[in-house]
């Protein structure tokens, strides 16, 4: 027995490319776990495979090799009708011909309750999502909300083991999609339900997940709570995809058990704060991580690096400066830019960074 | 090893595997089975001898060699006029904004719904030796031998010219009006615009277009039947060889030959052509914008299109008339006598063509949907070969369907020759693409996420065909019954060669009625077959109306 609800082991899926016949590996060797209870995010830039691993998970899917564990079984040849799971899709899949009562129902109804039964945990979860009244609409009666709670109610409806979520806000609105991203969480929470969600987004990932898994070209990059993805980014992509990032070469000088010493091309030295158990060899050539939002102006030649301001924009919450340096141009985003002297355009002006913010990852 | 895991998964669904399993067989047995019997029995022109001599004769003899040449003529002529035609008629619908858009096209889909012969009828009674135009205008003369190449010409022309309309008015709407927009907006001419981007645009269209009318007229054997005359084509000559001459290896030969060129040009147009197509068919029409053209442009494109429309009207309203004659051409006063002769003496022939059309379109229809939803749907080993059979009838032509039915069941375990199941089984495996190709683009429209939401919440995937598929099918499958039954009750070509005296058919009726020269009777027999295609619209459009989701959701609003 593991520690986890639902496990993924070795999955590997191959699609047949129809234009040239060869076989395009969309998940390669993919592994992870999710505890009972928790939200885990598969996050990555369109084509990343994220998707196809959750339909594997589902079972839409035959996986190439590897397996899908949950609860401890094996499920890979098990179709989806037969998986504990229940999935809310991007384009919400509603039965246009059933009315709301009627598509929440549907799983139930599949479960051999009685009619009572039924109705008592339609109208209990409607008013979950705050659907209460509106039982006898059709989707297509329904704006893209109601809908998304619709699909929503209808896979939580019949308690799966595990929810999947596939992009499920990418079809709202912005501000829309900011509620629905708490009420979600919330309802989740709430329930304690196992469940994996895929966006594309990282602030949805940050503010949803107990766990990330970061994925590129069908492979996992890093598999971390959001705090951690974020502090310790485990390469440049996943600098680079989560929050913002700047990028200065450096080579590695010194080691000890949790920080390092790098000497900067402009000659200067910092010490950084590395994740324990973290390799990196003396003479390595490494990136320095540089956060935009950890950024403050000082002096000229009282920074680690000197640059002319070349961008100004100001947005009243924010101010973000693009810096011309010598080991290319770095951004600087200024929070509460009200309280501080902000440098005017074509300035010279230094830059030094909070160090905690710092991070190191290998040159690539 | 992608089937064995697919194989796998199939044992969970024993019902799938099992739906699987049974229509391989049929297709089989009432599909692959008949057609190999038409070429096995070419190369044995003796009983148990097998050998090339049939074919030898035919490539060598001039008496089968013409048949051969004159078909491929003919199907070449026919299509490159009526793809001319159904261009010009097509653009005028759907980038001209010509007046009475929706009346031009319906009278351009008379030909499709109605039985194939009553345009060469129509030719007949107009210009024929006792037709109203050769009396009226020509002094008794006719004006041109519409028994022969320019008739068959005409008269298909007429028939086929809206296959080639739907298929290229379909690609012009595709063809985003934006595009034209920016090729004037970039300085060229409408004339240029015309010629460097929508002609291009619509060039696929035109070849598959192109390529249905070829088939149809290579495949056509009721026109021929009553107007060739002396021009002989290959589907006349395989049914005249078998049924006048009883050389079956000699008619098989023939049906091959006509077999192999309407394959081609089935296999090019459905697995080349269409993905040549420029166009990317999104599901949802984009909003159509048409450009203005000029007064003059207009009013020729109108005149064009009335012109046809015109055509269209006179040869059917000639055997209307003619429905109501006394004896054409001689004694032209009107009577019901036709009619009540339809409904006493050829009574039967409408009963059973009713009653076995009605027994197949069913059957027909439950097949093809089923047919489609596990090629459209489904992961199994050999889909794409169920789907390319189960659509082989709509490219094999009638008379090799026909011969293949002769010969495959007239002995045990399978001896059928003469029963109403071979005319049944004829029907439905004849009409089964079009509910399998209604289905298939049906479930093109249907987000597949909707099914896999029923499956992921516990339906298995019976259930789902029934809860979710089939309801969101309802109106394409609806309509794929209409279909089959109007071209089961208009259909010649296959049914002829397996009709007996016990159970006829109406069209092998009329075209008795044509042959004995009882123009009259034919006339009325048409009209009652037209009369039967339109109630069965009106049922459909009823049925459709009360049966559908939609409907249900639209009185839930108000």
């Amino acid at each position: 027995m593991t520690e986890y609800y639902v496990e993924v082991r070795n999955l590997v899926k191959d699609f047949k490319d129809s234009s040239s016949g060869s076989f395009i590996r969309a998940v390669n060797n993919v592994s992870f776990g999710v505890k009972k209870g928790q939200l885990m995010t598969l996050l990555g830039p369109s084509g990343c495979g994220k998707t196809t691993t959750l339909r594997l998970i589902g079972g839409f899917e035959i996986a190439t090799s590897g397996d899908v564990l949950i609860d401890g079984t094996v499920v890979n040849d098990q179709p989806p009708n037969k998986r504990p799971t229940a999935m809310v899709f991007q384009s919400y899949a509603l039965f246009p011909h059933m009315n709301v009562y009627e598509n929440v129902a549907y799983g139930l109804k599949n479960r051999k309750l009685s009619t009572q039964e039924i109705k008592k945990r339609v109208s209990e979860m409607l008013s979950i999502v705050g659907l209460s009244g509106l039982e006898k609409r059709y989707p297509s009666q329904l704006s893209g909300g109601q809908q998304q709670r619709v699909a929503l109610a209808r896979a939580l409806v019949v308690q799966p083991k595990v929810l999947l979520l596939d992009e499920p806000l990418s079809n709202l609105d912005a501000k829309l999609r900011e509620q629905m991203r708490i009420e979600l969480k919330k309802i989740q929470s709430n329930l304690g339900i196992t469940s994996i969600y895929v966006t594309h987004d990282q602030l949805e990932a940050m503010t949803l997940s107990d766990v990330i898994i970061v994925m590129k070209d069908g492979v996992v990059m890093q598999q971390d709570s959001p705090e951690m993805v974020y502090r310790y980014p485990a390469n440049k992509f996943v600098a680079g995809f989560i929050g913002k990032a700047n990028f200065l070469e450096a080579s590695v000088v010194g080691i000890e058990q949790n920080r390092c010493k790098l000497k900067l091309i402009s000659g200067a030295d910092m010490v950084v704060g590395i994740r324990e158990g973290t390799r990196f060899t003396i003479q390595e050539k490494v990136y320095l991580v540089l956060r935009p939002e950890a950024a403050r102006f000082v002096k000229p030649n009282q920074g680690i690096v000197n640059g002319m301001v070349i961008t100004r924009i100001y947005t009243g919450a924010n101010a973000f400066f693009e810096v011309k340096t010598d080991y290319g141009i770095l951004s600087v985003e200024i929070q509460n830019p009200t309280h501080m002297d902000l440098p005017e355009y074509g300035e010279t002006v230094g830059l030094v960074y909070d160090t905690a913010t710092l991070s190191v990852v290998k040159y690539e | 090893m992608n089937w064995l895991k697919q194989t796998r998964r199939l044992i969970n669904e024993p019902l799938l595997l099992a739906m699987i399993v049974f229509v391989w067989a049929l297709l089989i047995v009432f599909i692959v089975y008949p057609i190999l019997m038409v070429g096995i029995k070419s190369f044995e022109p003796k009983t148990g001898v097998y050998s090339f001599d049939v074919y030898r004769a035919l490539f060598s003899k001039k008496y089968f060699i013409t048949p051969i040449i004159n078909t491929l003529k003919l199907g070449i002529v026919v299509a490159s006029i009526s793809v001319l035609i159904g261009y010009i008629f097509a653009y005028s619908i759907a980038k001209v904004n010509v007046p009475f858009k929706t009346f031009f096209r319906t009278v351009a889909t008379f030909p499709i719904i109605s039985p194939p012969f009553v345009i060469a009828l129509a030719a007949i009674l107009l210009f024929g030796r006792n037709g109203i135009v050769t009396r009226n205008f020509f002094g008794g003369v006719p004006p041109f031998e519409i028994y022969g190449f320019l008739g068959l010409v005409i008269v298909e022309t007429l028939a086929y010219f809206p296959t080639a309309f739907m298929t290229l008015e379909a690609i012009l709407i595709s063809i985003s009006s934006d595009l034209e927009e920016a090729s004037l907006s970039l300085g060229s001419s409408k004339w240029r615009t015309f010629w460097r981007v929508t002609f291009p645009l619509s060039m696929p269209g035109i070849l598959s277009a192109w390529l249905l009318v070829f088939s149809q007229s290579m495949a056509d054997f009721g026109t021929p039947l009553i107007l060739g005359g002396r021009y002989h084509v290959l589907s006349v000559s395989a049914y005249l060889e078998i049924t006048g001459s009883y050389r079956i290896s000699y008619g098989s030969g023939l049906a091959i030959l006509l077999l192999i060129p309407t394959l081609i040009a089935f296999f090019v147009q459905r697995y080349w052509l269409s993905r040549k197509s420029y166009v990317t068919v999104t599901g949802k029409p984009s909003v159509i914008k048409v450009l203005e053209p000029n007064v003059y442009v207009k009013v020729m494109f109108t005149a064009i299109c009335a012109t046809l429309v015109f055509a269209v009207f006179l040869f059917y309203g000639t055997v209307l008339f003619g429905s109501f004659t006394k004896l054409w051409g001689v004694n032209h006063k009107l009577t019901l006598e036709n009619y009540k002769f339809a409904f006493t003496y050829n009574w039967k022939y409408i009963k059973d063509t009713l009653l076995l059309a009605s027994i197949a379109t069913p059957l027909c229809g439950i097949l093809g949907i089923m047919i489609a939803y596990l090629v459209g749907r489904k992961q199994f080993p050999a889909r794409r070969l169920m789907e390319a059979f189960s659509l082989l009838t709509f490219a094999v032509p009638g008379t090799v369907v026909g011969i293949g039915y002769l010969l495959a069941f007239n002995q045990k375990p399978l001896l059928l020759t003469g029963t109403a199941l071979i005319i049944i089984l004829v029907f439905v495996f004849r009409e089964l693409p079009v509910g399998v190709q209604n289905g298939v683009a049906a479930l093109y429209q249907i987000d597949r996420s909707i099914e896999e939401a029923s499956l992921d919440l516990g339906s298995s995937s019976n259930k789902t065909f029934w809860k979710i598929t089939l309801p969101l099918l309802m109106p394409a499958f609806f309509n794929a019954l209409f279909t089959a039954f109007v071209r089961s009750m208009t259909a010649i070509s296959a049914v002829i060669f397996v009709v007996s005296g016990r159970w006829n058919l109406i069209t092998v009726r009329i075209l008795g009625a044509v042959g004995n020269s009882d123009l009259s009777q034919a006339a009325a027999l048409s009209y009652v077959l037209i009369g039967i295609v339109l109630l069965a619209m009106f049922f459909l459009r009823f049925v459709t109306i009360n049966f559908s989701y939609q409907t249900k959701i639209r009185r839930a609003m108000s």
